[in-house]
């Protein structure tokens, strides 16, 4: 939501004037030379797909690849441009109108089709589940189950879902993407908490507009990465460092942790998870025990403790950047990331004003130093509210950082997942 | 006494509240954001769930956890207000049911378009919302700035 708003006045901008872009491109990461295999796959930081770059909401910060899609066993297939690439959930999902192939139903024992609503902070999208052959660089995924958000043939959420908030992310502009590639540290997107009717999550559908919430099945969504059939116990995601803003950054997902000569963990510190794939982070005085790192977010967020500035919230508008944190000046700070497993490592980060980074006309599509207070300021404005225990690791984390995401229960060379290493 | 040490103590009377409410066996009335305290247990009843309340100086919390395990929290007033809520989980509440009338104002503003899908903050006129997260671990509060109680802190809303 907040990048969004910030780069709307982006869009206004580049209507008085914009020329080629201020911003440059980068690319490289995993330092050189660059990898190479069947499990080395492109990825991309840049505005979006049609539909989101060049629009008033372009992305930032937003991790992309391609996926191709086949209809299962045939050689029937599509390659989607701009998935997301994401390490805070599990499971690819597709937006129904970048999807052209018609793909089979999943059906449950009983031969009903199973859809989902699935839960993000601000909503859910909602969708069935549809089976597909996927293919990343030369891994193939078969008769993977692939949410398909806003397929017309199933339109009507469930009850319970409207109650997540309104199932708005369901078109490509709203996502941000033409879909999302969940490759988290855990198997399946849901997992036990699905496992009884109310969980608002899974439905079975007796036509196309009446799914209800039946509670277990035996079937959930899960990571890809998960079934192809080698270097499938995680992945690491390799981009380069990034100074100050850039148009577009390019670097690699590589599958597989210690599996080819290519993703041995080498030097990086391994920080293990708690059941909710959460570590703890020590910034200042506090010790923010729901802690993650996940390329799905576009920021540094972390509890505002009164001494950084902020921009207005929204729906605030004064701003280039409502929400964000606007100190006067760039601001150098380190936190403290440690793991279950007692491991800590310092990271040092800064945070720019992010009013002034998107206040030129140039494209900018990475920021570095794009960070957002974890929570909001209360309405009177003065007093600060730091009930928050998550520092949230984004996509500025990975810059310039070799980030290894490990799967629950899978072996590597470095004991079982889930974990992530840097 | 400083500061840190009232804070101690206080946790601790928070917590023995709760044991003693939780071994009485009778639940009390509760309801959603910005309504009054009332003998319909809706919430339990919609969410399937458990409840085990606590009081301290100046309100009471009221704390439901659902069958998927996601917590909700309750915060009333003297007054007999509810002026919060909080929720940690594996799951989305619904927040039909948590937010009430406030739902509608949640949902308008949390359909703005946007990127970022792991933090939503909204300050409306008399409606702020925090939610935060990712897949298996949602976090989050709303509150009625004009419903908290005197000397009240936010920061407190766990």
């Amino acid at each position: 939501m907040r990048a969004n708003l910030v780069v709307a006045f982006i869009g206004m901008l580049c209507v008085v004037g914009c020329g080629g872009g201020g911003s440059s491109a980068v690319s490289g990461g995993g330092g050189t030379p660059a990898p190479t295999g069947a499990n080395v796959q492109p990825v991309t930081v840049d505005s979006g797909p049609t539909g989101v770059a060049g629009t008033s909401n372009p992305a930032v910060n937003t991790l992309y690849t391609t996926v191709t899609l086949c209809v299962p066993g045939t050689t029937t297939c599509q390659a989607i441009d701009h998935i997301q690439v994401d390490t805070g959930s599990s499971g690819l999902r597709i937006i129904n109108t970048a999807l052209t192939l018609s793909l089979p139903l999943q059906k449950d024992a009983n031969g009903n089709v199973i859809a989902e609503c699935v839960h993000f902070v601000d909503g859910s999208s909602w969708g069935p589940i549809r089976q597909a052959d996927i293919k990343i660089s030369g891994e193939t995924a078969s008769n993977l189950e692939v949410q398909v958000i806003g397929d017309a043939a199933y339109p009507t959420p469930g009850n319970g879902c409207i109650g997540t908030g309104k199932t708005a992310e369901n078109t490509v502009a709203s996502f941000g993407a033409n879909g999302i590639l969940g490759v988290g540290p855990f198997i399946q997107d849901c997992g036990a908490a699905c496992n009884q009717a109310g969980a608002a999550t899974y439905y079975t559908c007796t036509s196309s507009t009446a799914c209800t919430d039946t509670g277990a099945i035996a079937l959930q969504v899960i990571n890809p990465v998960t079934a192809f059939a080698a270097d499938n116990n995680g992945v690491i995601i390799e981009l380069p460092a990034v100074s100050g803003t850039a148009a577009s950054v390019s670097g690699y997902l590589i599958f597989g942790i210690g599996t080819q000569g290519n993703n041995g963990l080498g030097t990086a510190q391994v920080v293990t998870l708690d059941a909710n794939g959460e570590l703890t982070t020590n910034y200042k005085t506090q010790v923010l025990n729901q802690s993650f790192i996940d390329s799905g977010s576009n920021a540094y967020y972390f509890p505002d403790d009164g001494s950084i500035h902020s921009c207005p919230p929204p729906p605030d508008t004064s701003t280039h950047a409502p929400g964000f944190y606007c100190p006067a000046t760039t601001v150098n700070l380190s936190a403290t990331i440690v793991g279950a497993n007692g491991v800590s490592s310092s990271i040092n980060f800064s945070v720019a004003d992010a009013d002034s980074l998107f206040s030129t006309n140039a494209t900018v599509a990475a920021a570095a130093s794009l960070a957002a207070p974890s929570n909001s300021v209360s309405a009177n404005g003065s007093t600060t509210f730091s009930g928050t225990q998550t520092f949230d690791w984004g996509l500025p984390f990975y810059f310039g950082h070799n980030v290894y995401t490990a799967i629950e229960n899978k072996n590597t060379s470095a004991g079982v997942g889930p974990y992530f290493a840097f | 006494m400083n500061p840190a040490s009232a804070k101690a103590i206080r946790v601790l009377g928070w917590l023995t509240a709760g044991v003693l409410a939780s071994q009485a066996i009778c639940l009390p009335a509760h309801a959603t954001l910005g309504e009054d305290v009332t003998t319909v247990e809706n919430d339990l009843i919609q969410m399937k769930a458990q409840l085990r309340t606590t009081s301290v100086a100046g309100y009471t919390v009221h704390e439901i956890q659902t069958p998927a395990n996601t917590v909700v929290r309750e915060y009333v007033s003297a007054s007999g207000k509810v002026f919060a809520v909080s929720w940690s989980g594996p799951l989305l509440p619904d927040f039909r049911q948590t937010l009430g009338r406030y739902f509608d104002e949640y949902n308008s503003s949390a359909s703005a378009p946007r990127v970022g899908r792991r933090h939503l903050s909204i300050e409306g006129t008399d409606l702020v919302v925090n939610s935060y997260g990712h897949m298996r671990a949602f976090y989050g509060n709303a509150y009625v700035p004009s419903l908290l109680p005197p000397n009240f802190s936010v920061a407190d809303i766990k």
